[in-house]
C-alpha cells in the first residue's frame, strides 16, 4: 500500500483539527498537539484501483507567536490550507503559507478549504476573493467541519490530484 | 580521397591513375586498414564479442559493486526472475542447491523455539513455586493486572518491544516489527510522531544535525533512535538495554541503506520492498531476563534452579514412592512367605487387587491365627481381606497338639509323635492310663500308641514306699534278741511305713511280700548266729504285728555277717533286723504295668 503524507495547515482556530477529526476517526493523542505542535492521524482510502494510506499531519495553527515548522512539511505529497470564512485574515495567512509550502515542497498538490460555511451570517470573506483565487489556478472548496459539508470532497479532491501528479 | 593541391602538383597536373591511387592508399593506410578490418570482424562476430566480454566481465562487476549497490539493485529483478524460471522448470535443482543450508537453518530455528519454550517454562515455574511468585500473585490481585504482566515486569532486564524503520524525510513508516508481548498502537502514527518530535527538538534547540535526539524516556520505556542518511531506526525498549543493542541497530540500519539506497533516496510512499528488512529488524527484538536472587542472566537458556528444584522434588517423591513401593512389596512378600511356611496353613491365593491385599486358603484350627500374623507383619486390621477354610493338618505338631488336647495327660507324662505312632513316656495315674489313653487311637493322624516308657504312678509310689521300708534298721545288743526299749520309736516308724506301703500297693494293684532278715555279727558260731538272727526277726515282727500288721505278710530270714575285720562300731550296725520288700503284680495283672 502506498503511503502519502498530507499536511493540514492554516491560521489558529480555523478548524483544522475539526476537519481532520471529521474525516478520520483515529486520533492518536491530544497531548502532542500542544507540546510539539502536530497531531498525526491516519486514514486508508481507495483511489481508483489502489489503496492509499493517508498520514495526515495536523499542524498547530499559526499565529503571531508561532510559525509552522518547515520541517513538518518535508516529504508531504499534498497540502490543505484551511481558511476561516469568518476571519479574512486567515485567508492572508493561508496565501502566505501556500508560498512557503511551495518553497519547501515544490509543486505538490495543494487546495484551499474555506471552513465554517455553516456560519452564513458571519461570513466575512467575499466570494469574489475566492473566485480570484480560483482564477489563479487554485482549487477552493467550501466546508463545514461542524456539519460535514464538503469535508470528504476536499480530501478526495486532494487525493485525486496527488495520484495524478 | 585526398584532393590536396600539393598532391595534384606533384603528379604533374594530371589525374592520378586508379592503380597508383590504390598503391598510394596502400602505402599510406595499410596498417590502419588492417586494424579497422580486425575491429570490424570483432564487432560483427558475436562469438568474439562474447569471449572478449567474458574476459573483463568479472572485473567490471567487481568495480560496479565497489561503486555502490546500483548493480545489485539492477540485477535483483533478473536474479529473481531467473530463480523463478529455474523453479518452474525443475524445482529439484533449487531444492538440491539449498538443501545443505536448510538443515542448519531448521535446526537453528528449532533450537531457538526450544530455548524460548524452556525460558518460558523456567519463568512460569519460578513464578509459580517461589515465595516471590506468591507475592507477585498478591500484587497482581491487588493491582488488577494479569499475573503474567506482573511477572514480566519483575523479571525483565530489558525487552525491545517494537522496532520502527522510518523514512527520515517523510516520516513515513518503512517497516515495523513488534514482540509478541509488546503493545502496538498504530505504527504509522507513531512513526510520524517520532519524526515530528525529532524535528521539533532539532529545531527548538538548533541542534542542526539530524538525529541528534538519540534517546527518549517515557516512564519505564526508552525510545532508542539510530539515525541514518535516508532512514532511521527507532527501538521501543522496556527496561535497561545494553549498548550492544546499539551496535545491532546500527548494523541493521547500515545493511538496509546498503541494500536499498536507491529506493530510500527515491522513496515515494511504497514500503513493500522493505519487507525484506524484517529479519534485520527482528534481530533487534531482543530481551533479557534475570534471576534477581543470583543476578544470573537467564537469556542463556538451560534448566533453571526452580526447574531443578521441581525435578529434585519429583525425584525425591519418585524415590520415596519407589522405596515405599519396594518396602510394601517386600513386606507383602515376607508376609506371604510366612503364611506359606506356617504349619497348618495352606495358602491358595495371595494377590493384590486395585491396591488391596487378598489371601485365601486352608487353615487348621490349631494353626497360628492369620490375623495375628498380619498384625505382626505391620498390616492394620482389615487391610488384608482373607478367607480361610478349616481343615486338619497332618503335621506332627498338630497331631501331637490334638492328642494333648484330647488326652489331657498329666504333667508327668510326655507325648511324642513320629510317623503315625504316638509315644507316651513318664508316669501317669493308673486311672488316666485306663480311661483316657485308650482314646489316643481316635486322634486324627495317630495309627498306633506306644507306651513302653510309661509307668503307673501308683506303682512308682509303692516302690518308693518299699524303699522307705527297706531303709529301716532295728539294732540289737551283742548276743541278744531283746528289743531295746530305745528302739520303740524306730519300730513304730517302721510299722507306719509298712502300712503306707500296703496302702500304696493296694492302689497300684500289686501284691507285697516282705522278708524280715535277722542278722548277727561275725562273732559266734554260724548255727547260733542263725538262730539268734531268726529270733531277732521274730522279735521285730512280733512288735509290728502288735502294732496291727498282718503276720502273714512277713517271712523270716536270718543271715550272718562274714566280714571279720570290723571293729565294734561296725559290728554293732551288723546286729540288726531289716525288711526286704518284693512287689509283684496282682492276680489281675493285665491292669497293671
Amino acid at each position: 500500500m502506498i503511503q502519502k503524507k498530507i499536511c493540514v495547515i492554516g491560521a489558529f482556530a480555523v478548524g483544522k483539527t475539526s476537519l481532520v477529526s471529521r474525516y478520520v476517526r483515529n486520533t492518536f493523542s491530544e497531548k502532542y498537539l500542544t507540546t510539539v505542535g502536530v497531531r498525526i492521524e491516519r486514514k486508508v482510502v481507495r483511489a481508483g484501483e489502489h489503496e492509499l494510506d493517508l498520514i495526515l499531519w495536523d499542524l498547530h495553527g499559526e499565529d503571531e507567536f508561532q510559525k509552522v515548522r518547515a520541517s513538518y512539511l518535508r516529504g508531504a505529497s499534498g497540502c490543505i490550507l484551511v481558511v476561516d470564512r469568518t476571519r479574512p485574515a486567515t485567508l492572508e495567512t493561508a496565501l502566505r503559507q501556500h508560498q512557503e509550502t511551495r518553497a519547501t515542497l515544490g509543486d505538490v498538490p495543494c487546495l484551499f478549504v474555506v471552513n465554517k460555511v455553516d456560519l452564513e451570517d458571519e461570513a466575512k470573506i467575499e466570494d469574489t476573493a475566492l473566485n480570484d483565487l480560483r482564477r489563479q489556478g487554485s482549487v477552493v472548496i467550501a466546508t463545514s467541519a461542524k456539519t460535514g459539508l464538503g469535508v470528504d470532497d476536499a480530501f478526495e479532491t486532494l487525493v485525486r490530484a496527488m495520484v495524478a501528479a | 580521397m585526398s584532393t590536396d593541391p600539393a598532391l595534384r602538383e606533384s603528379s604533374g597536373d594530371r589525374p592520378a591513375e586508379p592503380d597508383e591511387l590504390e598503391r598510394l592508399r596502400h602505402l599510406l593506410f595499410q596498417a590502419e586498414r588492417e586494424q579497422l578490418a580486425g575491429l570490424t570482424r570483432r564487432l560483427d562476430d558475436p562469438d568474439v564479442r562474447a569471449v572478449e566480454t567474458g574476459s573483463v566481465l568479472s572485473e567490471s562487476v567487481r568495480l560496479a559493486v565497489a561503486r555502490g549497490p546500483g548493480l545489485a539493485v539492477t540485477m535483483a529483478p533478473m536474479v529473481e526472475e531467473a530463480i523463478h524460471a529455474s523453479v518452474r522448470r525443475d524445482p529439484a535443482k533449487l531444492v538440491d542447491a539449498i538443501f545443505p543450508v536448510m538443515g542448519p537453518a531448521i535446526r537453528r530455528s528449532i533450537a531457538a523455539t526450544l530455548r524460548d519454550m524452556i525460558q518460558s517454562l523456567n519463568q512460569v515455574l519460578e513464578s509459580s513455586v517461589s515465595w516471590r511468585g506468591l507475592m507477585w500473585r498478591v500484587e497482581a490481585h491487588r493491582t488488577g493486572k494479569p499475573f503474567a504482566e506482573i511477572a514480566l515486569l519483575h523479571t525483565l532486564v530489558y525487552q525491545v518491544e517494537q522496532v520502527f524503520l522510518i523514512h527520515a524525510r517523510t516520516g513515513l513508516l518503512l517497516q515495523h516489527v513488534v514482540a509478541t508481548s509488546g503493545l502496538s498502537p498504530d505504527p504509522h502514527v507513531v512513526s510520524g510522531m517520532l519524526t515530528a518530535i525529532q524535528d521539533f527538538v532539532n529545531e527548538s534547540f538548533n541542534a542542526g544535525t539530524p538525529g541528534a535526539l538519540a534517546t527518549m524516556n517515557v516512564g519505564d520505556l526508552t525510545v532508542w533512535i539510530e539515525p541514518g542518511r535516508h532512514a532511521y531506526l527507532a527501538g521501543i525498549v522496556r527496561g535497561h538495554a545494553p549498548m550492544e543493542l546499539r551496535s545491532t541497530m546500527q548494523d541493521a540500519l547500515a545493511f538496509t541503506h546498503g541494500q536499498h539506497a536507491l529506493l530510500l533516496e527515491r522513496f515515494q510512499g511504497n514500503a513493500v520492498p522493505f519487507e525484506a528488512c524484517r529479519p534485520l529488524l527482528e534481530a533487534c527484538l531482543q530481551a533479557k531476563y534475570v534471576d534477581r536472587r543470583t543476578g544470573v542472566d537467564r537469556r542463556t537458556t538451560g534448566v533453571s534452579r526452580q526447574l531443578g528444584v521441581l525435578l529434585a522434588i519429583v525425584g525425591v517423591l519418585l524415590a520415596t514412592w519407589g522405596v515405599q513401593s519396594f518396602r510394601s512389596s517386600r513386606r507383602w512378600s515376607q508376609f506371604v512367605d510366612r503364611l506359606r511356611a506356617e504349619p497348618g496353613i495352606v495358602l491358595v491365593t495371595a494377590e493384590t487387587r486395585a491396591g488391596r491385599y487378598f489371601v485365601a486358603g486352608l487353615r487348621d484350627p490349631l494353626a497360628a491365627d492369620p490375623a495375628r500374623l498380619q498384625t505382626e507383619a505391620g498390616y492394620e486390621p482389615g487391610e488384608i481381606a482373607s478367607r480361610w477354610e478349616p481343615y486338619q493338618a497332618a503335621d506332627p505338631g498338630f497331631v501331637l497338639s490334638r492328642a494333648a488336647t484330647l488326652l489331657t495327660p498329666p504333667s508327668t507324662a510326655r507325648l511324642g509323635f513320629d510317623r503315625g505312632v504316638l509315644t507316651v513316656q513318664g508316669t501317669a495315674p493308673r486311672a488316666w492310663m485306663l480311661d483316657r489313653l485308650r482314646l489316643a487311637l481316635f486322634v486324627p493322624g495317630v495309627d498306633a500308641v506306644k507306651t513302653d516308657g510309661l509307668r503307673s504312678q501308683e506303682i512308682v509310689d509303692a516302690e518308693a514306699r518299699a524303699n522307705a521300708v527297706q531303709r529301716h534298721q532295728i539294732l540289737f545288743a551283742v548276743d541278744s534278741d531283746t528289743l531295746d526299749p530305745g528302739q520303740q520309736p524306730a519300730i513304730e516308724a517302721l510299722a507306719a511305713d509298712v502300712r503306707a506301703l500296703m496302702a500304696a500297693a493296694q492302689s497300684a494293684a500289686v501284691d507285697v511280700s516282705v522278708e524280715a532278715f535277722g542278722q548277727t555279727d561275725e562273732t559266734g558260731s554260724e548255727t547260733e548266729n542263725a538262730k539268734l538272727g531268726a529270733r531277732r526277726a521274730e522279735r521285730v515282727l512280733a512288735a509290728l504285728v502288735a502294732g496291727g500288721l498282718d503276720r502273714r505278710l512277713f517271712v523270716v530270714r536270718a543271715s550272718q555277717a562274714t566280714d571279720r575285720s570290723s571293729d565294734d562300731g561296725q559290728r554293732a550296725r551288723k546286729r540288726r533286723v531289716e525288711l526286704h520288700v518284693r512287689l509283684t503284680p496282682a492276680v489281675d495283672a493285665s491292669e497293671s504295668r
